[in-house]
């Protein structure tokens, strides 16, 4: 059997300071290579612990984190990370200089960061704001440089931790349309968090949804089948999103209590 | 025909100026013009002045200040950048850092002419002392400010720790350090009155002392109104050295 993406294998995470907390207890998923995983939770339940997990910001408090058959053991290039917020980019630098960063880490020869700046801003439809400081830019054209850095390292997979929830409807539709054809094109495994089920039935080859915490675990997934480009009126999505949502109610109820 | 912009940004600093010194005016009419002198004759002892040596007076404080602020910033950056980054550091340094920085420089200057004689040396030390802690607060308070996504995103394209340090850090806590040495200036135009008025024999602090024994009440005000003047100036000039050099770091927040 070909070697997953990532895999969380009994994982257990338990944050101390003021007494504990258990954010996650054996937590099992797997993402396959070029695999679109939306991971699905009520509010609270773990899913950004999760991901910064597979990122290696973090560490287990038991169980294994795998990264393509080994153990993560810190944050690294090859697992690209889009943050919720758009407070990651660095506002001293320009677009071009902030997709740029990546490539200045590794060393990259000059000419060859032109090239990859120039065809990451057009690839995320951000050509002729190369020179504007992030907050020049509207939330949803962060959002694209937060993706063009991270793709200018050419990972193998994408962490998305909520990147559109802060959008509006419409920017927020349009990116995920976007996020589906630039995926389309380097198929990185992805990982990408939501709270919105519509979001993960037009991105996702399989949503996993969690319990609500504490500790919390996938509580059960689905596979997606439905052709890509995905139309929303779809009525095999719109099958799947009654199921899907059913098992949310419950784990929303469950938050509460 | 009057331009806006003359309105909202020449005008009400025309119209602060005016009122000051209406208000002086007006001042010296009520009160023994020995204490409170009239502008004109405020005017007549700057003149009386400059045609002496107040200008190499002036250049005299001005390098005692911009010595000793500078040494200590020099000092003061780097220290800062390693409290904040190194956490055992921190403590070695934060007890020492809090304990003197309650210290006034007007406390030391006793102890300054006894260890360096009443010179140059004395003073500066003084200059150094009302800046360094300052600056070491604000520089280490600019590290621990770093916001964390920043950090983590550094760190997922590849960065290794100096390369955090450089590229995230540095960038984020350029502009507390400076916020800082804009703060501690005025700590350094304060200090220099009193250490000159005891330590030196030139500048404006002894200006001020020498006509504080003469009672020449219009040299005082002289020497008062050069300190606020030149400060000011001094702080227009660092801004703009910040921003022709560091204005996107600055406007960063």
């Amino acid at each position: 059997m070909a070697v997953a993406a990532a895999e969380f294998r009994g994982v257990a995470k338990v944050f101390t300071g003021r007494g504990s907390s258990p954010a996650l207890e054996d937590f099992e998923l797997q993402i396959k290579e070029g695999e679109f995983v939306c991971l699905l939770g009520p509010s609270g339940c773990g899913k950004t612990t999760a991901l910064s997990l597979l990122a290696g910001f973090d560490r287990p408090s038991s169980g294994t984190v795998l990264h393509r058959g080994r153990p993560v053991i810190g944050p690294g290039a090859d697992r690209g990370v889009v943050f919720q917020g758009d407070d990651s980019l660095m506002p001293w630098l320009t677009a071009t200089e902030n997709l740029l960063l990546g490539p200045r880490i590794r060393k990259v020869p000059v000419g060859e960061q032109r090239a990859t700046a120039e065809r990451l801003l057009a690839l995320v439809g951000l050509v002729g704001h190369g020179n504007k400081y992030p907050r020049e830019l509207s939330g949803g054209m962060k959002q694209r440089i937060q993706i063009a850095r991270v793709l200018a390292n050419e990972p193998d997979m994408l962490l998305m931790d909520e990147p559109f929830a802060a959008l509006d409807a419409q920017t927020r539709t349009h990116l995920q349309d976007e996020l589906v054809r630039i995926w389309s094109q380097t198929r990185p495994a992805v990982l990408f968090i939501t709270h919105d089920v519509h979001e993960a039935l037009i991105l996702a080859d399989r949503v996993a949804v969690m319990r609500a915490g504490p500790c919390s675990a996938v509580r059960i997934t689905f596979q997606v089948d439905a052709p890509r480009p995905r139309d929303r009126s779809d009525p095999r999505l719109a099958a799947d999103y009654g199921e899907i949502q059913r098992v949310m109610a419950e784990e929303f109820q469950r938050a509460r209590r | 025909m009057i331009d806006k912009r003359f309105v909202n940004t020449v005008l009400p600093y025309l119209l602060s100026v005016a009122i000051m010194l209406g208000m002086w005016q007006l001042a010296a009419t009520q009160i023994n013009p020995l204490f409170f002198p009239r502008l004109e004759t405020v005017w007549r002892s700057f003149w009386v002045l400059a045609q002496g040596d107040l200008a190499s007076q002036v250049l005299v404080s001005l390098t005692r200040i911009l010595t000793g602020f500078g040494i200590a910033s020099l000092v003061a950056v780097p220290i800062g950048l390693l409290m904040g980054t190194i956490p055992a550091v921190h403590r070695l340094l934060d007890g020492p850092v809090e304990f003197f920085r309650f210290i006034p420089p007007i406390a030391m200057i006793v102890l300054a002419v006894a260890w360096f004689g009443a010179s140059n040396v004395a003073i500066v030390f003084l200059i150094g002392f009302s800046t360094i802690f300052i600056v070491t607060i604000n520089t280490e308070a600019g590290v621990l400010h770093v916001v964390r996504n920043r950090i983590r995103a550094g760190q997922m394209m590849g960065a290794g720790f100096w390369q955090v340090f450089r590229l995230v850090v540095l960038p984020s806590a350029i502009p507390h350090a400076l916020i800082g040495m804009r703060i501690s200036m005025g700590a350094a135009f304060s200090t220099i009155v009193s250490a000159e008025m005891i330590a030196g024999d030139n500048g404006l602090g002894y200006l001020l002392q020498d006509a504080r024994t003469t009672l020449r009440t219009g040299n005082i005000f002289v020497g008062i109104v050069l300190l606020g003047a030149i400060g000011m100036l001094t702080d227009r000039v660092f801004r703009a050295l910040v921003d022709r050099f560091g204005g996107e770091h600055v406007g960063a927040r």
